[in-house]
């Protein structure tokens, strides 16, 4: 019941552990003070009841004298928020702010309820018939940075992948850019986070992570699948 | 006052113009509408802990009903429980008597606006009955999904459900011009602003944030109409629309939104504390100070509800900064009012259990805000039920908690009758219980990565390790629920059977307790209150009493009739 990160899934990407690290961090700055202000409101409970305090002491709170510790222990949350917050941009800026140089480009195609990923060409172009299309399975070598270009066909989707520790939405009408890695072989989830309709909640995907060789293979059965042979 | 005499029922009970009526109005309306959100929250609970199997009073809850019952749930919770109960109920019951004027300044725009709120929520209900059923698309309503049937087959009723929003803004907009009009332009004699108590300052703090807020949404809701209705393409990229344009609109409104149903809690909890623990207010003008303060900041945090919408990411620090800015007047006002009670005297009566209930609740739900407003962190939280026990562990303490407290305190002045303290006790005892085992697992499956407003969990192998927290929180729910029958029973039965209320049960300072108790239309004798102190004047040194009234000289109604 008290342990929170019981069922938090393994990370799987190089920023895994930064972002699991941060949220730890702030659980622990966030549970000294709820356990000193619960505590706090527990003890002035008891101890400031009728039968033990028969008489309240008159206090405004107007004078600086009384109110500046109100300032300090403020100040004081302000600086530790401010902390949580050069840690937390830390983050974001590696994730979000921009695609570094990556090793594998696919583009992500949301609609009302699937997930399409679409593998380029030799020359990176999307829309040519040699282009791969790969439907509610995402497969990427292992240990490679892989960009994805998300786009949605109707409404705004999301792109969740709870291992790797990413979430964009996918927005209609625009091409959002985003990037992650991965350094464990295995199955994982791709989930659609945000409301989309009524088959929203069957909107779910796999990602693979495969070692270069199965994931040259695959490749190379997907083409086969779709052209028929070579 | 002769107009008294000459109610017939319809002017006294229906179109009533008295603004203790009024107020009792949108009191049962409260209830009433937290009948269906309650219900729709079991919907929801069953689905998650037994999905797929019929739930009882409703069989299965299919995916296409599932989205229309969240929807709902969060619509009504907000707006039609939660702004009927701690904002227009309050507002018109106390501000006229705690600043000891004889009505409000417009009773008829009063009386409009209740029946606007009342029309809203047909409106709303209606949509049950019109072909495509009710709207689907979640109580943010984010566009594209919200803005054409063709994505999810409701046309009449998202129509439907824009009408009564748009509706209950405009109602809650008049209630709020009334109450800023009275409380600037009929205060009585002696009552100055420093003299007005923190409930009144608190209920205007946030009839003036939602005036502030409500324009962009209703240009919003009308860009969402015309796109529904004519095809119009505001919110359609492929119209050259733009959907992230709603969102900025939708939480520019929205999170001010929050603290409309934040700030009157605040209120009833710090002149509560002073009147059970028989205490001064602590730090009353810094409190004022810190919640102006807060109102400005308020505008300018609503992007870190869009931190993963794909908008401009360098937008992002400035808004995580304002966000943490934001914390530091709620930070004092919370020490303030630990500080009200610290050195006090306490009795645990029930209006002060549930503002000790507020004090214990709310601060989980405000910590836990910190691992969201942190965008890195956000990256992997956002949209799991972390998010969602985040903030039913701000919502249900500032409307439940803040909302039976009102009830509980104010309840001997207008009916004239006590609550049973023995029911009211249970009743508080089990909620905080229930309440708590209802969503604090919730943050362990959110951490597990269960995400929000998915129909059916047993299609995701990868939550079946925390099945059993979901059934857990799901019988804590239905008892939350069962619970609140023991208010309701108590709510209803004491108005006939309850102990006879005395004018001032509590010994308290602020000029309601004068009246009486109910207080008769025009609520005074025929001579106003005159003020002459401050609202918290409790446990004076030097002084035999505790307490005295603002208004020592009044005589009441003794010349009355």
């Amino acid at each position: 019941m008290f342990e929170l990160f019981k069922y938090l899934p393994e990370g799987i990407s190089s920023f895994s552990g930064d972002i699991d690290s941060l949220i730890h961090f702030i659980y622990l700055l966030t549970g000294i003070f709820f356990v000193l202000f619960e505590g706090f409101l527990i003890y002035v409970v008891f101890r400031f009841r009728k039968k033990n305090s028969p008489k309240a002491k008159y206090e405004l709170g107007d004078k600086w004298a009384q109110i500046q510790w109100v300032v300090a222990f403020v100040a004081v949350v302000v600086c530790l928020d401010f902390f949580i917050d050069v840690k937390s941009t830390k983050v974001w800026e590696l994730l979000k702010e921009q695609v570094p140089a990556t090793d594998v480009n696919i583009k992500v195609v949301a609609k009302q309820f699937d997930w399409t990923f679409v593998y380029p060409d030799k020359e990176g172009k999307f829309d040519s018939d040699q282009a791969l299309s790969s439907y509610r399975e995402l497969h990427v070598p292992v240990g490679k940075k892989v960009h994805v270009i998300l786009t949605s066909q109707d409404v705004i989707h999301d792109f969740f992948l709870p291992e790797v520790r990413l979430k964009q939405d996918v927005m209609p009408g625009r091409e959002i850019n985003a990037w992650f890695d991965t350094n464990k072989v295995g199955t994982y989830h791709i989930v659609c986070n945000e409301l989309c309709g009524f088959g929203h909640t069957r909107m779910l995907a796999v990602l693979h992570v495969d070692d270069e060789k199965t994931y040259e293979n695959w490749k190379v059965q997907l083409y086969k699948q779709l052209h028929g042979g070579v | 006052m002769s107009q008294e005499h000459h109610q017939s029922f319809l002017t006294k009970y229906i179109f009533s113009t008295d603004h203790k009526m009024v107020a009792k109005q949108f009191l049962l309306l409260a209830l009433a509408m937290a009948v269906f959100g309650g219900f729709y929250a079991f919907l929801i609970r069953w689905e998650l802990a037994y999905p797929n199997q019929p739930a009882p009073f409703f069989g299965v809850v299919t995916p296409d009903k599932y989205n229309v019952i969240i929807t709902l749930h969060g619509t009504i919770m907000l707006f039609f429980v939660g702004m009927p109960l701690l904002n227009a109920f309050p507002s018109n019951f106390l501000v006229p008597l705690m600043i000891g004027a004889r009505d409000m300044a417009f009773p008829r725009l009063n009386m409009a606006s209740f029946w606007m709120t009342f029309v809203a929520a047909i409106l709303l209900i209606s949509s049950f009955f019109v072909p495509g059923g009710p709207v689907a698309g979640g109580w943010t309503g984010y566009a594209p999904l919200s803005a054409s049937s063709e994505f999810t087959g409701v046309k009449a009723g998202a129509v439907l459900w824009i009408l009564s929003l748009a509706l209950i803004f405009i109602a809650s907009s008049l209630g709020g011009i009334n109450y800023l009009v009275t409380v600037v332009t009929m205060r009585a004699k002696g009552m100055t602003y420093s003299r007005v108590p923190l409930t009144v300052w608190f209920l205007l703090a946030a009839a003036m944030t939602f005036f502030l807020a409500v324009g962009p949404i209703l240009a919003g809701a009308f860009m969402l109409l015309m796109d529904n209705v004519f095809g119009t393409g505001f919110f359609l990229p492929g119209k050259g629309g733009e959907p992230l344009l709603w969102q900025h609109l939708f939480w520019f409104f929205g999170h001010p939104e929050v603290y409309v149903l934040f700030f009157p809690t605040l209120g009833f909890v710090l002149d509560i504390s002073a009147v059970f623990a028989r205490k001064p207010v602590f730090g009353q003008k810094l409190i004022i100070g810190s919640t102006v303060v807060a109102i400005a900041l308020s505008f300018i945090v609503w992007a870190h509800h869009m931190f993963q919408t794909g908008m401009n990411p360098t937008l992002v620090t400035p808004f995580a900064i304002t966000t943490i800015l934001i914390s530091v007047p709620f930070a004092i006002i919370y020490i303030c009012m630990f500080l009200t009670i610290h050195n006090g005297s306490i009795s645990l009566e029930p209006p002060m259990l549930w503002a000790l209930g507020f004090l214990a609740t709310f601060l989980v739900g405000g910590l836990t805000g910190i691992f969201l407003g942190a965008a890195g962190a956000d990256i992997y939280l956002h949209g799991t039920y972390f998010v969602i026990a985040h903030f039913h562990y701000t919502m249900f303490p500032s409307v439940f908690f803040g909302g039976y407290a009102a009830i509980n305190y104010w309840y001997p002045k207008m009916f004239g009758r006590m609550l049973n303290k023995t029911a009211a006790t249970i009743h508080f005892v089990l909620t905080f219980i229930f309440f708590n085992c209802t969503f604090w697992p919730l943050f362990i499956v959110g951490m597990g990565g269960m995400v929000r407003r998915i129909a059916d969990p047993s299609f995701y192998p990868q939550f079946s390790p925390f099945v059993h927290l979901n059934i857990f929180a799901t019988i804590s729910a239905m008892c939350l629920i069962a619970t609140q029958t023991i208010f309701l029973w108590n709510f209803f039965s004491s108005m006939k059977n309850g102990k006879k209320a005395e004018l001032n049960p509590y010994q308290a300072n602020t000029l309601e307790w004068l009246a009486q108790s109910p207080p008769p239309h025009g609520n005074w004798g025929p001579k106003l209150p005159v003020v002459t102190s401050g609202p918290y004047e409790y446990s004076e040194p030097n002084k035999t009493e505790d307490w005295h009234t603002q208004a020592p000289s009044y005589k009441g109604e003794a010349s009355h009739g």
